[in-house]
C-alpha cells in the first residue's frame, strides 16, 4: 500500500513542529526516519497513522485521505508501535498480543480461527510463544520490547509504524528487535516506516533513509548514499569515521562534535 | 480457576442476600423465607412477619443489590477511563453532582419524582466534566483527576448542605442523603432503581473489551482503531448514570466503588470481561451483608451503611493511595 505525505504542517502549543513534509513511502520497504533531537521525526510518525490529529496538509493510503478512511478502518491495515504504553500488571504474554486482534474483531463474538493463527504467528515471529503465559511485567526490557511488537504484528498490518523501537535496549536486544522487523518486512512485504537514533541501524536495517532537520525534510535516499560524512556534519553537527567492517558493511563513527 | 473464584463470589452475594432477609429485630428462618417466597416446604409464616419479609427486608435487600451493582460497575469503568485507581464516583465528585440536581429536583416535584434520575444524570454529567476540564493537560493525569474530584466533591458537597439546611423540611432523611443508607427503601425505589440498573449493567458489560484496550494507554489504543474520545465520553455517561441512579435511592454512599472494584481486581485479574462481572456480584455481597451487619450490631439503633462503608473505605483508599501513586 502507498502511503503519502502531502504538505503536512504541525503547530504545537505555538510551536512550528513540522513545515511543509511532502514524502511517498515506499510500498513494501523499511524507511528509517532519522534526524537530531527536536526534528520532528515522531511528530511526523504520529501524524502518519491519525494519533496527531492536528495537523494540516493530507496523508493518503492508496490516493485516499486516511481521516476519510478513519480510525478503525485504517487499524485494520496499519499498525503503530508507540512510545507511551502501558498494560495492567497482571497481563499475559498472550493476552497483550491478543490485543491486536481488537481492530479486526466483530462487536460481539470470541475468538476466530485467524485470531488464534494471527497470535500463533506473532509469537512465533517474536520468538515468544515459550513465554505466552508470563506477565508482560516479569519480562526483561528486550522481552517486553518483543512482546509489544508481537502484538501490532498480531494486527497484521500492511505497514507497520515504530517510535523508536530499541530505546534503552542493551545492543544484543536492539540487534534482536532489528531482525525481527527485517524479517517481518521479508516475509510479509510489509512497509516499515521507523524513527531511529542510531544511525548504524538506520543503515545496515532500512532500504531508505528520511531525514528530518528544522521541521523540514533535509533530505531522503538510499542509507549508503545518503549516510555520508557531510551528511553527518550538516544534520548533527558531529565529525565522523566511515569504515568498512569485515561483513563489508560500511560503518559511521561519530568521534568529536564540531 | 476463575470459574471458581467467580462462583465463589456469586455464592456471597446470595448469602448476602438470605442472610438480609434472615436478620433483624424480628427473626425469620431460612425456612420460612423460602416458604413464603419460592412455595418450598411445609413452614407456615404468620401475618406480621410476612409483611416484614415481602414489603420492608425483601425490598431493601434487592436495593442494597442494586445499588452494589451499579457503584461497583460504575468505580470499574472510572477507573479505566479516568487511568486512576482512586476513581469513585463519590470520591471524585460525581455523586456529589447526581446529589445536589436529584436533591434540587425532589424540592420541587416531591420525593421519588420520575424525573429525580434524570436530573442526577445531569448532574453527575456536569460533575464528571467539570473534572475533565480541570484535569486535563496535554492528556488525562491520574493525580490531577484525583486532585481535581476532590475540589468538584468538596464545591458540589456545599451545595447539597447549602440545599438540605435552607429546605430541611421538603427533603426526607437528610442524614440518609449525606452518608447514604439503605432505611426504609421499599418497592417504590426497586421500581426507581431497576430499569437503570439492567440497562446499565448490559451495556457495561458490552464495553468489556474496549475497556481492556483503554487500559494500554491512549496511543496504543487509538493504534488498535479504537476512537479514544468517544469511546471515554461514552463510558463516563455510563458510569455517571449508574451512580446517579444509586445515589437517587440510597444518597451519598461511598467507597462502594472504590473497594469492591479494587477487591475483584486482586481476585480475578484485569481483563475486564471477568472483572466486571465478578466486580457486580462482589458488589451486591458487600453491599448486602456490610448493610445487615450495620442495621443489626447496635440494634435496635440502625447505623446507616454509608458510615460502615466509609470507616472500610478511608483505611482502604490510603492502602491504595500508597500502593498505586
Amino acid at each position: 500500500m502507498n502511503l503519502s505525505a502531502e504538505k503536512i504542517f504541525v503547530t504545537i502549543g505555538g510551536k512550528e513542529i513540522l513545515c511543509d513534509v511532502n514524502y511517498k513511502f515506499a510500498s513494501g520497504k523499511r524507511t528509517a526516519i532519522i534526524g537530531p533531537n527536536g526534528a520532528g521525526k515522531s511528530t511526523l510518525l504520529k501524524v502518519l497513522c491519525l494519533l496527531n490529529e492536528k495537523f494540516s496538509g493530507v496523508v493518503t493510503l492508496d490516493g485516499k485521505d486516511i481521516r476519510t478512511i478513519g480510525r478503525k478502518n485504517l487499524s485494520r491495515v496499519m499498525a503503530i508501535l508507540p512510545q507511551e504504553r502501558d498494560a495492567p500488571q497482571d497481563t499475559t504474554v498472550r493476552q497483550l498480543v491478543s490485543f491486536g486482534r481488537f481492530p479486526h474483531r466483530k462487536f460481539f463474538g470470541g475468538d476466530s480461527a485467524e485470531d488464534s493463527e494471527a497470535i500463533k504467528n506473532a509469537l512465533e515471529l517474536t520468538k515468544l510463544t515459550d513465554f505466552e503465559n508470563r506477565q508482560v511485567i516479569s519480562l526483561s526490557g528486550g522481552e517486553r520490547q518483543r512482546a509489544w511488537l508481537a502484538m501490532t504484528l498480531a494486527q497484521r498490518p500492511k505497514i507497520l509504524l515504530l517510535d523508536e523501537p530499541t530505546t534503552y535496549l542493551d545492543i544484543a536486544h536492539q540487534l534482536e528487535v532489528m531482525d525481527i522487523i527485517a524479517d517481518v518486512n521479508k516475509k510479509f512485504s510489509t512497509t516499515i516506516i521507523m524513527v531511529l537514533h542510531d544511525i548504524n541501524h538506520a543503515r545496515l536495517y532500512s532500504d531508505e533513509v528520511l531525514i528530518l532537520k528544522d521541521k523540514k525534510i533535509f533530505a531522503a535516499g538510499y542509507p549508503t548514499e545518503i549516510l555520508s560524512a557531510k551528511i553527518l556534519s550538516e544534520v548533527f553537527n558531529v565529525e565522523a569515521d566511515i569504515f568498512t567492517n569485515a561483513a563489508g558493511d560500511k560503518i559511521i563513527f561519530p568521534i568529536k562534535n564540531h | 480457576m476463575q470459574t471458581i473464584k467467580i462462583s465463589l463470589i456469586g455464592m456471597a452475594a446470595i448469602a448476602g442476600f438470605f442472610l438480609s432477609l434472615i436478620q433483624g429485630s424480628v427473626e425469620i428462618s431460612s425456612a420460612q423465607i423460602f416458604y413464603d417466597l419460592l412455595g418450598v416446604g411445609e413452614v407456615t409464616l404468620d401475618e406480621t412477619k410476612r409483611q416484614i419479609l415481602e414489603n420492608i427486608r425483601l425490598p431493601r435487600t434487592i436495593v442494597a443489590i442494586l445499588v452494589g451493582v451499579n457503584l461497583s460497575l460504575s468505580g470499574a469503568i472510572l477507573q479505566a477511563v479516568m487511568k486512576n485507581p482512586l476513581a469513585d464516583p463519590h470520591i471524585i465528585g460525581i455523586s456529589s453532582g447526581a446529589g445536589l440536581f436529584g436533591i434540587f429536583v425532589m424540592m420541587i416535584f416531591g420525593d421519588a419524582g420520575a424525573l429525580v434520575t434524570p436530573a442526577a444524570f445531569v448532574g453527575a454529567m456536569l460533575a464528571a466534566a467539570l473534572i475533565y476540564i480541570l484535569a486535563w493537560k496535554d492528556g488525562i493525569r491520574p493525580i490531577r483527576v484525583i486532585l481535581a474530584g476532590v475540589a468538584v466533591s468538596a464545591f458540589l458537597g456545599a451545595g447539597i448542605s447549602a440545599l438540605l439546611i435552607f429546605y430541611s423540611d421538603k427533603v426526607h432523611g437528610t442524614l440518609l442523603w449525606m452518608v447514604g443508607g439503605l432505611s426504609a427503601r421499599s418497592w417504590q425505589h426497586v421500581e426507581l432503581l431497576l430499569p437503570y440498573s439492567i440497562f446499565g449493567t448490559c451495556l457495561t458489560f458490552l464495553a468489556a473489551r474496549h475497556l481492556n484496550v483503554l487500559q494500554l494507554g491512549d496511543e496504543v489504543a487509538k493504534g488498535l482503531g479504537l476512537r479514544v474520545n468517544l469511546v471515554r465520553t461514552i463510558l463516563t455517561a455510563l458510569a455517571a448514570l449508574l451512580a446517579a441512579s444509586a445515589v437517587c435511592v440510597v444518597g451519598l454512599l461511598g467507597f462502594v466503588g472504590l473497594i469492591v472494584p479494587h477487591s475483584a481486581r486482586l481476585i480475578l485479574g484485569s481483563d475486564y470481561r471477568i472483572l466486571l462481572p465478578g466486580a457486580a456480584l462482589l458488589g451486591a455481597a458487600v453491599v448486602t451483608i456490610s448493610d445487615t451487619f450495620a442495621r443489626t450490631i447496635f440494634a435496635p439503633t440502625e447505623l446507616p451503611v454509608g458510615i460502615l462503608m466509609a470507616m472500610l473505605g478511608a483505611p482502604f483508599f490510603l492502602y491504595l493511595l500508597r500502593k498505586e501513586l
